[in-house]
C-alpha cells in the first residue's frame, strides 16, 4: 500500500489492518524519518578565501534517500546583484557513507561573490540553506626584494616577491615566472629555481648562478591568478662592476719606493662578500734570474676613500719590476693586472713625482767635417711634471753655439692607466698628435695624426688592438684617412699566432691602399732554445717577394743576422745583407753591417759601430764608421759620448711576442731620462705581459 | 490428521450403511431419484473459499425436476467428530440445469465440511456425499517498509506480506487505517 498523502517528517505512524481473513489483526507503528539538517559546509580555502578549484562539501545530519537526493534543488549563482547574476554549473556527488554532498563548480572566478542555495522537501523549511562566499582575490605583488626599479642590486641578492595573498600550490604550479636579462635579446633567460615559501606567501627566485654586474634584469610573472589589470614585471639593475680608476703607483711607473703601499682607487667600494672573494696576485719579477716571486701582503679597504690599500709584508727589492693583479667577478672585465711598476735603484733616486727638471744629457758628436754631426752637441732633455702626469723629451742640437730644437715630444697622461696624449714636433715644423688608450696596462688603441709644417693634414691613423687570453696581442686593425673629413678606410690588419709558450710563431700583415688590399705578408718564425733562429716573410700583392733571415748564436749571444731574398729566376735564396756582432765580457762591442744588394756575390761590410764600456759595463761612448769608397777606407762618421750618462745595453735574442721587445737600455741617468717614447710605451706594454709561460729568454 | 480422518470415514460409512436400507425402501417406493452429473466442489477438495457456492449440475434427462423429495445438508465437522449443520439456501436454477447450494454465512476458514444429499444421485449411480476443506486464514507478516536509519521514509510504501493470495472477497473485506500522529493532540488519517 502506498500513502496517498505525503507523510510528514518526524512523526509517528499507526497502521491498523482488520479483516476476518487474517489470523490476527495487529497494529503497526512506525516513526517517519526526521528532516535532514545541514551540519556543515566546507570550502577549500587559501588563507581565508575560497579557492577557485574549491569543491563545496555539505555534511548532512543523516543519509538521504534516493528520492530525497532527487528532490534536491541546488543553485549556485555568481554575483551580488540578483538581476545580474550568473548561474554556475556544477557536478554533484553524494557519499552515502559519509552523508556528504559534494558540489564541484565547473568554474569559479577570482574575486567574485557567490550565493549558494540548497532546497529540498527533506529540509526543514524553516532552516533552508542559503549561504554566500567570496572567492580568492587576484594576486598582486605586495612588495619585492629588490624593490621595483632598484638600482645597484647585489649580484648575489635574494630575489623574492611578497604576494598580496597566499598562493595555492595549484596556482603556483601554473605560475610562469622568468628572470631575464633585458640587455640582451637572445638567450636572455636566467636559469633559476623558483620556490613558494612555506607560508605560501612569498615567491623566492634563486638564480643558478650569481647575476651579472651592471645589467638590467626583469622578473616576469604571469598567471591566471594574477590581477590582469596590473603589470607584474619587476625591473631592477645590478650594481655596476668595480672599476679601477687609477693606482698609485700608476702602472708602468718606475722608481717606486721599496716601502710603497699600493693604493687602488675604485669606482665604488667592494662589498664584504666581494672583498672576501677578491683574488690578489702580488709578485716580484726579477729581471735576471728565476721566475716571479709571490709577495706577502695585507689588504685593506678604505671605505671613505674608496680605495684598496695593499701593503707588502716586506720591503720590495730594489730596481725590480713588480706586478699586482687583482681578479674578481665584481671587477670590470674580471680584473687583471692593475699595477706594474719598478722599484727605485738601490742607490736611491728622487721620487718621480717630485722631479721637475731633468738634467741635460750631453752627447758630443765628433765627425769628419763633411758629416752632418760634425762637432755638434746633442742634448736630450727630459721633463716630468708633478706626479709624472706629463713627460716631455727634447732633442736639441748645437751648432756653433746655437741650440736648435731637433725634436720634441710630450706625453700627457690625462687619465693615468687609461689615456695618454702624445704630441711630437719635428724641427721641420711637422707634428704628430695622438692618443694611446690602455686598459689594465695594455694598449687597446692608438690614434694619431701627422701634419706637415703648414698644418695641412697629411694622414691619420686609428689602430685598435685586441687580446686573447688577456696577455697576447693577437690582432691589430688600423684605419686611416687623409683628411679629417674623409671616410675612414682600412689601412692595415695584422694578426699574430703564438705557441703554447707564448712565442709568436707567425703573423699575417695586410696592407690596404684606399681600403683595397694590395699586399699580404705572411711571416713565420722558428726558435731554438728560446732563440729566434729564422724568419721567413712571404709577400703577395705588389711585391711578391720572399725574404728570409737566419740568426746564429754562440752561448746565447746572437752572432750574426743573414738576410736573404728568394730569386725566382735562379730558384735560390740570395744574401742581401748581413749583420755581424762582436762581444767582449758580454757586451756587444761591435756591430758590422753589409748591404749586399740583390745580385752581390761579394758581400763586404759597409758600416760598423763600436761601443765602449767602463769597468761596470756601462756604455760610455760609441763610434760609427762607414766605408768611404773614394778613400777606400772606413771613415768615422759620428762619435756619441755618453760619459755624462753611461748606459747599459743588453739584448734579447728571441722576438718572443713582439719585436718591440728586442733590446733594452738601462741608463744611469734613467731617473732623469725616464721618458717613455711611443716606442718605449709599447715596449713596456710588452713587459707587462711577462713573465711568459714556459720560461722564455730574459725579457725586458 | 490422517488418523483422525480415517476414523471419521469409518464412522460415516457405518452410519450411511444403517440408513441406506431405509432410504432405499422409500426411494424405491415413492419417487425416482434426481440424477446429478457433477458437483462444483469435489469430494476431498481443499482450499475451498469460505464464500463458495456449491453447484450441483442436473442431468438433462431429469424431467420434470422435482427436488422436494430431496434433502441437502451441509455440515461442519467439528474437532470432536461432531457435525454442526450449516444453514444453506437451496435454489433450483432450471435454466442452468443446476441446483445452487449457498451457505447463508461464510464458511469457516480451515474447516472440514460435508455435503450430504438424499433424493439425488450421480447419474453414475453413486450417492452424493462430498466432503471438503476450506482455505486457511491469511497470516500477516511483518510490514516491509523503506527506512533510513530505521525510520520510515516519507515516500515509503508499506508492504505487508501475506501467507497466501487474497480472494476478491477477502480483499474487499479488508479494513485498513493509517493514522499519523503529528503531535500529542493531532492525528490525521492517511489515505492508502
Amino acid at each position: 500500500m502506498a500513502p496517498q498523502d505525503t507523510l510528514s517528517y518526524g512523526t509517528n505512524l499507526n497502521l491498523s489492518i482488520n479483516s476476518i481473513t487474517f489470523t490476527s489483526n495487529p497494529d503497526f507503528n512506525f516513526n517517519t524519518i526526521n528532516y535532514v539538517a545541514i551540519n556543515n559546509i566546507e570550502f577549500n580555502y587559501v588563507g581565508d578565501q575560497v579557492s577557485l578549484d574549491s569543491g563545496i562539501l555539505i555534511s548532512l545530519s543523516r543519509a538521504l534517500s534516493q528520492a530525497e537526493l532527487g528532490s534536491l534543488n541546488i543553485m549556485l549563482e555568481q554575483g551580488n546583484d540578483e538581476n545580474n547574476s550568473t548561474i554556475i554549473q556544477f557536478t554533484q556527488t553524494y557519499d552515502e557513507d559519509t552523508q556528504q554532498l559534494r558540489l564541484q563548480p565547473e568554474s569559479l572566478n577570482f574575486q567574485q561573490h557567490y550565493h549558494l542555495s540548497v532546497n529540498s522537501p527533506a529540509f526543514d523549511p524553516e532552516t533552508t540553506l542559503q549561504t554566500e562566499f567570496q572567492t580568492l582575490d587576484f594576486i598582486n605583488i605586495a612588495s619585492t626584494t629588490p624593490a621595483i626599479n632598484s638600482e645597484n642590486v647585489a649580484v648575489d641578492s635574494n630575489l623574492s616577491i611578497e604576494l598580496s595573498r597566499t598562493m595555492s600550490q595549484a596556482e603556483f604550479s601554473h605560475l610562469n615566472l622568468h628572470l631575464i636579462e633585458t640587455d640582451i635579446i637572445r638567450d636572455s633567460k636566467i636559469e633559476s629555481v623558483v620556490r613558494l615559501n612555506q607560508e605560501q606567501h612569498q615567491l623566492v627566485i634563486e638564480p643558478n648562478s650569481n647575476l651579472s654586474y651592471g645589467k638590467n634584469y626583469q622578473i616576469q610573472l604571469s598567471s591566471d591568478a594574477m590581477n590582469p589589470t596590473t603589470n607584474h614585471s619587476i625591473n631592477f639593475s645590478t650594481i655596476a662592476p668595480v672599476e679601477i680608476l687609477n693606482t698609485d703607483p700608476i702602472s708602468l711607473n718606475r722608481f717606486v719606493e721599496t716601502n710603497k703601499a699600493i693604493t687602488i682607487s675604485l669606482s665604488r667600494n667592494f662589498t664584504d662578500t666581494e672583498l672576501s672573494d677578491l683574488q690578489v696576485l702580488f709578485e716580484g719579477i726579477p729581471g735576471d734570474s728565476g721566475g716571479p716571486q709571490t709577495l706577502g701582503f695585507t689588504l685593506e679597504q678604505n671605505i671613505e676613500q674608496q680605495q684598496l690599500v695593499i701593503k707588502p709584508n716586506n720591503e720590495f727589492d730594489y730596481q725590480t719590476w713588480h706586478r699586482l693583479a687583482i681578479a674578481s667577478e665584481a671587477l670590470l672585465n674580471n680584473g687583471e693586472s692593475v699595477a706594474h711598476f719598478q722599484t727605485t735603484p738601490a742607490g736611491g733616486v728622487l721620487p718621480i713625482d717630485q722631479l721637475e727638471m731633468v738634467k741635460v744629457i750631453d752627447v758630443v758628436h765628433t765627425s769628419p767635417p763633411e758629416a752632418y754631426y760634425t762637432n755638434k752637441h746633442q742634448h736630450f732633455l727630459g721633463h716630468h711634471s708633478t706626479n709624472g702626469q706629463l713627460s716631455t723629451a727634447e732633442v736639441l742640437f748645437e751648432t756653433n753655439g746655437i741650440w736648435e730644437l731637433e725634436y720634441k715630444q710630450s706625453f700627457n697622461r690625462v687619465i693615468p692607466g687609461e689615456k695618454t696624449e702624445i704630441e711630437a714636433v719635428e724641427a721641420n715644423g711637422s707634428s704628430t698628435i695622438g692618443n694611446i688608450f690602455y686598459h689594465l696596462g695594455q694598449i687597446t688603441r692608438i690614434n694619431f695624426a701627422y701634419s706637415d709644417a703648414t698644418s695641412n693634414w697629411h694622414f691619420e691613423y686609428d689602430c685598435q688592438f685586441t687580446y686573447e687570453l688577456d696577455i697576447l696581442l693577437n690582432e691589430l686593425i688600423c684605419l686611416s684617412r687623409t683628411l679629417p673629413t674623409d671616410p675612414w678606410v682600412l689601412d692595415s690588419f695584422v694578426s699574430y699566432t703564438y705557441d703554447s709558450d707564448g712565442f709568436m710563431i707567425s703573423s699575417q700583415r695586410e696592407h690596404y691602399n684606399n681600403g683595397m688590399l694590395d699586399e699580404t705578408i705572411v711571416e713565420t718564425r722558428s726558435y731554438n732554445n728560446g732563440n729566434l733562429i729564422s724568419t721567413i716573410e712571404a709577400s703577395t700583392g705588389i711585391s711578391n717577394q720572399q725574404y728570409k733571415t737566419d740568426y746564429t748564436y754562440i752561448d746565447g749571444l746572437r752572432m750574426n743576422e743573414m738576410r736573404y731574398v728568394f730569386n725566382e729566376t735562379t730558384i735560390n735564396w740570395e744574401l742581401i745583407d748581413k749583420v755581424l756582432y762582436t762581444y767582449l765580457n758580454g757586451n756587444r762591442i761591435k756591430e758590422e753591417l753589409a748591404c749586399c744588394g740583390f745580385t752581390s756575390l761579394n758581400c763586404e761590410i759597409n758600416y760598423y759601430e763600436e761601443y765602449f764600456f767602463d769597468a761596470q759595463n756601462y756604455m760610455t761612448h760609441s763610434m760609427y764608421y762607414s766605408f768611404d769608397t773614394t778613400q777606400g777606407s772606413f771613415q768615422r762618421q759620428r762619435e756619441s759620448n755618453f760619459s755624462d750618462c753611461p748606459m747599459k745595453k743588453t739584448y734579447d735574442n728571441a722576438k718572443s711576442r713582439h719585436e718591440l721587445g728586442s733590446f733594452k737600455m738601462i741608463s744611469l741617468c734613467e731617473e732623469n731620462y725616464g721618458l717613455p717614447s711611443l716606442f718605449d710605451q709599447m715596449l713596456l706594454v710588452v713587459k707587462v705581459m711577462s713573465p711568459m709561460a714556459g720560461g722564455g729568454p730574459t725579457q725586458a | 490428521m490422517f488418523s483422525r480422518l480415517f476414523c471419521f470415514s469409518i464412522l460415516c460409512l457405518s452410519l450411511f450403511a444403517c440408513s441406506d436400507t431405509l432410504d432405499d425402501k422409500e426411494i424405491t417406493l415413492h419417487m425416482p431419484e434426481v440424477l446429478i452429473t457433477d458437483v462444483s466442489v469435489k469430494h476431498e477438495a481443499d482450499n475451498i473459499a469460505i464464500d463458495t457456492l456449491i453447484n450441483l449440475s442436473l442431468n438433462e434427462q431429469n424431467e420434470p425436476i422435482d427436488i422436494s423429495y430431496a434433502t441437502i445438508t451441509l455440515n461442519k465437522i467439528e474437532e470432536a467428530n461432531n457435525a454442526t449443520a450449516v444453514d444453506i439456501n437451496i435454489k433450483l436454477d432450471n435454466e442452468e440445469h443446476r441446483i445452487n447450494v449457498q451457505p447463508i454465512e461464510y464458511l469457516a476458514y480451515d474447516s472440514w465440511y460435508e455435503l450430504n444429499v438424499s433424493g439425488m444421485r450421480f447419474d453414475t449411480g453413486e450417492a452424493i456425499h462430498i466432503r471438503f476443506h476450506t482455505i486457511e486464514a491469511v497470516e500477516l507478516g511483518a510490514p516491509l517498509i523503506t527506512t533510513l536509519d530505521n525510520n520510515l521514509l516519507v515516500d515509503s510504501e508499506i508492504l505487508i506480506p501475506l501467507s497466501r493470495a487474497l480472494s476478491p472477497l477477502e480483499l474487499a473485506q479488508l479494513q485498513i487505517q493509517l493514522q499519523q500522529r503529528l503531535d500529542d493532540q493531532t492525528a490525521v488519517i492517511i489515505k492508502v
